[in-house]
């Protein structure tokens, strides 16, 4: 290889160079931005060598990065290198790297030339198509032809199974997505106009009284919904409906406590309950609606005395959740609980020797406590009808009856009877204030409820 | 041949000559761009930071009108003692435990030494809301342990102690948080050598004197370092709290935000835990300086002290009962958990979800480490204040709690993306939909942001170790740039940069929040399946994905312990 | 008796491999000795041993006639007042010069530690550095400090271990007689431990000699020199050549060069009665008991000259075939192969038996 350029003797002359001389000439060859250096760029680099020595004497020092010294800067220099002439003698011809001489005075990286000022530059290129190309592939999709995309704050157990009925009935494909209700919120609002969301479903009201609010959702003209859904149980401005009901309400350790004791949430602050009751959390939603619901019924002040009657009566401090309540209550630590119906049913279900019992308040009065899972338009979705289709089957009879099995609550279609399970607990009059006072009043329960020590 | 070759320079052509004077301008401009351009990284990083977190400060300034108020009339005195005995709680437990057990393995000798010493690394594998249901799941009045109790006693055990109480949260943080301490520590007692014993020797001081007179001191910064990193990681949590609900600054942030629909007074709130985050960080980097200085010369292999009779004992007790308490006890009850619902549950979808969380963090690492390589390289290359105020200042996404971060990113990539369709829209009439989000551009910008400070530590003490001279003696041999770059300094940080892998890896496992908010559709992961049962009051349910995740959690940690016994 | 510091035959050994075998020496208060050897020779084990880092598995170490070691006792370092300067000087880098050099004085109530510190700086002559950290000093400057710091708490008994092998050559001259003042000026008794001779006379009043585990000799750097006990401290000091010689009789020894009279230190096996008269023997001749005489009869070829600035060492070939060295003031330049004068002149006569 080295003898094809006839130069051999000149060529040997130089192989005796000594090794740092010819390999800071090689680095300064790749920094003067040589291209094409090939494999057989051996031979150039040697011939080349002899003639950087003048160079690399008369340049003036610049720092290097790599190893904060001085290194030779060739900017603005000028002239004809005779080792570009041998390169462009070899046009093209690129031979195989043989070993020789010369291999033994240069250091042999492993990988050959590939590491290159060039060729690092076409790999970095390569990468980066790659990863673009990778990214793009899981961007969301632009069309948005026959699918309806839903930010769900209801899991997806507990969702899914109606979609996949409404895909089957319809063929539109359903694509959703699960998060914290806040976060779904946010997120609609930093979207903005280009969201992808058709549909926002909720496990509560006051969160799309919410986003009705930051007006994220479209008012919906529906015949269908309006008969399937019961006035106190969606939005009076049109903008979201309920799917389902959740009652909240008392549940009693029946070795302890007779159903005579009980009457209405208010009477919790009786003190003859005093260590004798249990509690969730106030920062969980449910709880908020309830003392919302109460303060549009008494007011404030007597709301905040209730509460703090409640908080006084604690036999420990809030907990988690429902289903630890009633765990609770049925262990004996206290006796009562309020709690929602599906929790009631789900760990009956599992472990149906637990002493437990519902009882259904407020009976004489305004009636219990309900809230809804439900849904809403969004204000730029972009495939309205498919949206409105896909609220309506979710009220439908079919997909009703899915969402008593699927999590035992009570259908909000009037309809639609429930669950036999649900339905074995009993008949209840129900609160009709329109759930939206829920979201309304839902921030000053929320101060209400800290005032009042309620954690 | 030279002198002639040297005539050849001086004479200009015209076609050689501009191809030569381009060439040679693009190199300088390049010589010129590389001296800008290695700074540029981490003041990119440093904005990248400084979005979420200026995202968050700016809505300090809409009116919160009475919410703020209401926070100092009702809950904030709560709050600030709360998280005040939550963070001094949390650090001393995390530095004794951390400490002693580093001491005992990495100098001492006791029977299962060499089995702890990478066994109890073992509980970094289970994110902390993982042990906050699991030990309330336990120990709770409605437990196992306690209902035992009570039939074995026949008493209404009036005397067990509360778990939901801020000493149960400071336990259930401490058993997962001191993995960080113990590491750094242990880092620490191994690399001072056995000189600096002898010499403690030499001038009259006895082990345990020697201990606390030199040992301790001389260890200090990597102890501060391991103490800030749980310290972030207790202020940053959220799920833990959620679990216990015990109210804390994050806690408050959540009801302001989500209760009280008002995301003003999540921000102030949001915005006192960033100062608090902030003077955290300025001491940790003080005590780090101290580190630089401290880095001794690995020398001989320490002869460990024997122990022997009550001592060693009472020793291998002390790390066996860690070990049971923090790993062997949650897994197991996770496992039974999971074993009872495994029919039911098991499908198709865990594979992928488990393969979700794999590649994501997979992905993550790689970035992550990546950019905290290139952070390091150009630290060491211009170091200088803006550079070193950059990093700080990159680090500080550990600490915010994970919805802010999401929230704090979302909003400007939503707003940027709102930008480029719009302007797509107006240049091309093309509905292009929303560019970035949903897809895995803001979650890894995310992450990112996150995890930074995790890897940039490890490959950071790494560095040091490459001295000039190293340098000096590479080029001697005639390898710069990409070359030294893989033969030479490659080589000497990989230990390094396989920790930070590591430990990138775990931590986006384990990550929640970001996740759940940045997913896009159908990326479901292990963390999210287990956010969604939690949230349900599912515990069982949730032990399978728990379960799984620490499994999964667990390949890096054990690979990087070789690594780190290397 | 003013003996500070015995070792009586110790012994000590890593598993199989014994390094020190059958060691003895003592030292007085004051003195300052030296363990001089090749690398691996053992005698930095020694003096590991006698601080305690190291048990014995044989004999008896006495410091001020208690012993601290033997075969089944160990007193603990800490327990010792033996200190120590580490070979990488082991500065403890979290502190500043004033830390470390009062580390060891945590028994010493605070008005005392204060001015004993500043005592001790000033010794070394690092009064302006005290605030400074050690990242921050010279190699000279680290290893006063060391010093320093183990002087400060008055130890018994002060070990160095090749405490200038990390610094340069020029320093090092300079620093082993700084050492040595500072150390006779505390009253210190020492023992330094170095494979460098130059070192070891500079600063030691006794010396031993060691090799494979064990002290060839012990003894002043003039005896060492002049009177080895044997071939191999012989060969390891100084420079010299064995030529080959006869007895005549006790006071006469005959080598080629001429006879040797004079008190002939000969070294004989134990049985040996050959050495008496007649025997063969090997006869040490340093450079120095070769002299050039232009005026002498022998004359000897230059094989090979050493310039060493104020001398040549020449190496020559005597008539007789054997090799001999010989200092000579530089300005006699004679080129390699011419033959010069030379005389004997030699006061010791140091002969072995003849090895083979």
């Amino acid at each position: 290889m080295l003898f094809r350029y006839g130069e051999n003797k000149m060529l040997n002359s130089t192989v005796k160079e000594p090794m740092n001389n010819v390999t800071v000439e090689r680095s300064v060859r790749k920094r003067a931005g040589k291209t094409g250096v090939n494999a057989s760029g051996a031979a150039k680099i040697v011939v080349c060598a002899s003639t950087f020595g003048a160079l690399h004497r008369g340049a003036p020092q610049v720092a290097d990065f790599t190893t904060n010294r001085m290194r030779p800067s060739f900017m603005g220099m000028t002239g004809q290198l005779p080792c570009q002439t041998v390169e462009s003698a070899a046009l093209g011809a690129e031979p195989p790297l043989q070993s020789s001489a010369t291999h033994s005075i240069l250091p042999a990286p492993r990988f050959g030339w590939r590491f290159r000022k060039d060729s690092i530059l076409k790999d970095l290129n390569r990468y980066l198509t790659v990863i673009f190309s990778c990214v793009t592939l899981f961007a969301a999709s632009a069309s948005h032809a026959d699918q309806v995309i839903v930010y769900s704050a209801r899991i997806e157990q507990l969702i899914k199974p109606m979609f996949d009925a409404f895909s089957k009935e319809t063929g539109t494909a359903v694509k959703f997505i699960t998060d914290k209700e806040g976060a779904l919120l946010a997120r609609l609002k930093a979207e903005g106009r280009n969201t992808p969301a058709d549909v926002l479903i909720t496990a509560d009201a006051g969160n799309l009284w919410e986003a009705a609010r930051e007006g994220l959702l479209r008012p919906v003209e529906s015949k269908t919904l309006e008969s399937n859904i019961p006035a106190h149980l969606r939005d009076p401005g049109n903008q979201w409906f309920g799917l389902s009901v959740r009652a909240r309400t008392i549940i009693y350790n029946t070795q302890k406590v007779k159903s005579s004791d009980l009457s209405t949430y208010e009477a919790l602050a009786d003190p003859k309950w005093k260590g004798r009751l249990c509690l969730r959390t106030s920062k969980k939603v449910y709880n908020q609606s309830l003392v919302a619901m109460m303060i549009s019924e008494h007011g404030e002040s007597t709301t905040e005395k209730i509460v703090k009657g409640w908080v006084a009566n604690l036999a420990t401090d809030p907990l988690s959740d429902d289903t630890k309540a009633m765990e609770f209550v049925a262990a004996g630590k206290c006796d009562v609980t309020i709690a929602n119906t599906y929790y009631y049913g789900r760990l009956m279900e599992k472990n149906p020797s637990l002493p437990l019992g519902i009882f259904w308040p407020n009976q004489e009065g305004t009636g219990v406590h309900v809230n809804i899972s439900g849904g809403g338009v969004t204000r730029y979705a972009r495939n309205v009808s498919a949206a409105v289709r896909l609220l309506e089957f979710l009220s439908s009879e079919q997909a009703q009856n899915l969402f008593a099995d699927v999590n035992m609550e009570y259908p909000v279609n009037p309809r639609v009877k429930p669950d036999p399970a649900v339905a074995a607990w009993g008949t209840f009059k129900q609160n009709t204030i329109n759930v939206n006072k829920a979201g309304e009043l839902q921030a000053e329960a929320v101060k209400l409820m800290d005032r009042a020590g309620y954690r | 041949m030279k002198a002639s070759n040297g005539e050849a320079l001086k004479s200009t052509g015209t076609n050689p000559n501009t191809n030569i004077v381009n060439s040679f301008y693009s190199s300088s401009v390049r010589a010129i761009r590389t001296s800008i351009g290695w700074r540029a990284i981490p003041v990119f990083i440093a904005t990248l930071v400084l979005i979420p977190v200026g995202t968050v400060v700016s809505s300090l300034f809409a009116p919160a009108g009475d919410v703020w108020q209401h926070l100092v009339e009702t809950t904030l005195a709560e709050l600030l003692v709360n998280t005040f005995w939550l963070a001094v709680g949390v650090s001393l437990g995390t530095a004794l435990l951390g400490v002693s057990l580093a001491w005992f393995t990495a100098v001492c000798d006791f029977p299962g030494r060499g089995f702890f010493s990478w066994a109890l690394l073992l509980p970094l594998a289970i994110p902390a809301y993982v042990f906050a249901f699991v030990a309330l799941g336990l120990f709770d009045y409605v437990g196992p342990v306690q209902t035992g109790l009570r039939t074995w006693l026949q008493s209404d055990l009036v005397w067990f102690p509360n778990v939901r109480s801020r000493l149960g949260v400071i336990v259930v943080m401490v058993l997962a948080f001191y993995p960080y301490v113990y590491l750094l520590a242990r880092n620490a007692f191994l690399t001072q050598g056995k000189r600096s014993l002898e010499a403690a020797q030499s001038l009259g001081f006895g082990s345990i004197q020697g201990f606390f007179k030199l040992s301790l001191p001389m260890a200090r910064p990597w102890i501060a370092g391991g103490v800030m990193l749980a310290l972030m990681e207790t202020l940053a949590d959220f799920g833990t709290v959620a679990v216990f609900n015990y109210d804390t600054f994050t806690t408050a942030i959540y009801k302001a935000w989500f209760g009280m629909f008002s995301l003003a007074a999540a921000s102030q709130l949001a915005s006192v835990l960033i100062v608090i985050v902030f003077v955290v960080i300025l001491v940790e980097q003080r005590t780090r300086s101290g580190m630089r200085y401290a880095e001794t010369r690995q020398s001989a292999r320490i002869d460990r002290i024997r122990l022997s009779g009550w001592r060693a004992w009472s020793i291998a007790a002390l790390a066996s009962v860690t070990l049971f308490l923090a790993f062997v006890l949650p897994v197991s009850q996770l496992g039974i958990w999971a074993a009872s619902v495994f029919a039911r549950d098991f499908d198709q979808r865990y594979l992928e979800f488990l393969w979700h969380s794999l590649l994501l963090s997979a992905v993550a690492a790689v970035l992550t480490c990546g950019f905290a390589l290139l952070m390091v390289y150009s630290v060491r290359r211009h170091p200088d204040r803006l550079t070193g105020a950059a990093v700080r200042i990159s680090t500080i996404g550990y600490a915010l709690p994970g919805a802010v971060l999401a929230v704090g990113i979302f909003i400007p990539v939503a707003w940027l993306d709102n930008q480029l369709s719009e302007m797509a829209r107006r240049l091309f009439d093309f509905h292009s939909g929303l560019i970035l989000q949903g897809t895995l551009v803001t979650m890894l910008i995310a992450y990112l942001t996150r995890f930074l400070a995790v890897s940039y530590n490890p490959i950071d003490s790494a560095m040091h170790r490459i001295t000039p001279s190293i340098d000096e003696a590479a080029r001697g041999l005639g390898l710069t740039g990409w070359a030294a770059l893989r033969r030479v300094h490659l080589p000497i940080l990989k230990g390094g940069i396989f920790t930070a892998a590591s430990l990138v890896f775990v931590d986006v496992m384990k990550e929640m929040p970001i996740t759940l908010m940045t997913r896009p559709f159908g990326w479901d992961t292990l963390a999210v399946r287990i956010f969604e049962m939690t949230s349900e009051g599912e515990w069982e349910q949730a032990a399978l994905p728990a379960v799984t995740l620490v499994f999964a959690g667990l390949l890096p940690i054990i690979f990087f312990m070789r690594q780190a016994e290397k | 008796m003013n003996t500070l510091l015995e070792l009586r035959y110790i012994r000590h050994a890593y598993g199989q491999q014994t390094v020190v075998e059958d060691l003895s020496f003592t030292l007085e208060k004051g003195a300052i000795g030296c363990l001089l050897g090749p690398s691996g020779c053992g005698k930095t084990t020694v003096l590991r041993s006698i601080i305690g880092f190291e048990p014995i598995s044989a004999g008896e170490i006495l410091l001020n006639g208690v012993v601290i070691s033997n075969a089944s006792f160990c007193l603990p370092p800490e327990q010792r007042h033996v200190g120590m300067v580490f070979q990488d000087y082991a500065l403890f880098p979290h502190l500043t010069v004033r830390g470390n050099v009062g580390f060891g004085l945590h028994r010493v109530g605070k008005v005392e530690r204060a001015a004993r510190i500043t005592d001790m700086l000033d010794t070394v002559g690092l009064t302006h550095d005290a605030e400074k950290y050690p990242h921050q000093l010279s190699g000279g400057q680290q290893q006063r400090v060391a010093l320093a710091r183990a002087l400060a708490p008055r130890p018994d008994l002060l070990l160095l271990d090749e405490p200038f092998s990390n610094l340069d050559v020029t320093l090092r001259a300079r620093l082993s007689l700084e050492v040595r003042h500072i150390l006779k000026s505390q009253n210190a008794t020492a023992i330094l431990v170095t494979h460098d001779q130059e070192e070891a006379f500079a600063i030691a009043d006794q010396i031993g000699v060691m090799h494979q585990g064990q002290i060839q000799q012990w003894d002043t750097a003039y005896n060492l020199y002049h009177k080895p006990a044997n071939r191999f401290v012989a060969d390891f000091i100084g420079e010299g050549v064995f030529v080959p010689g006869k007895m005549l009789d006790p006071d006469h020894v005959e080598i080629e060069l001429g006879i040797l009279q004079g008190e002939v230190a000969h070294h004989c096996c134990p049985a040996c009665r050959q050495c008496r008269s007649g025997g063969s023997v090997d006869v040490l001749i340093r450079p120095d008991d070769i002299v050039h005489d232009d005026g002498s009869p022998i004359r000897a070829a230059v094989m090979h000259k050493a310039f060493r600035g104020a001398d040549i060492l020449y190496t020559l070939r005597l008539p007789g075939g054997s090799t001999a060295l010989s200092l000579v003031p530089s300005h006699h330049n004679h080129p390699i192969g011419e033959k010069i004068g030379i005389r004997l002149e030699a006061d010791h006569v140091v002969a072995f038996s003849r090895q083979v």
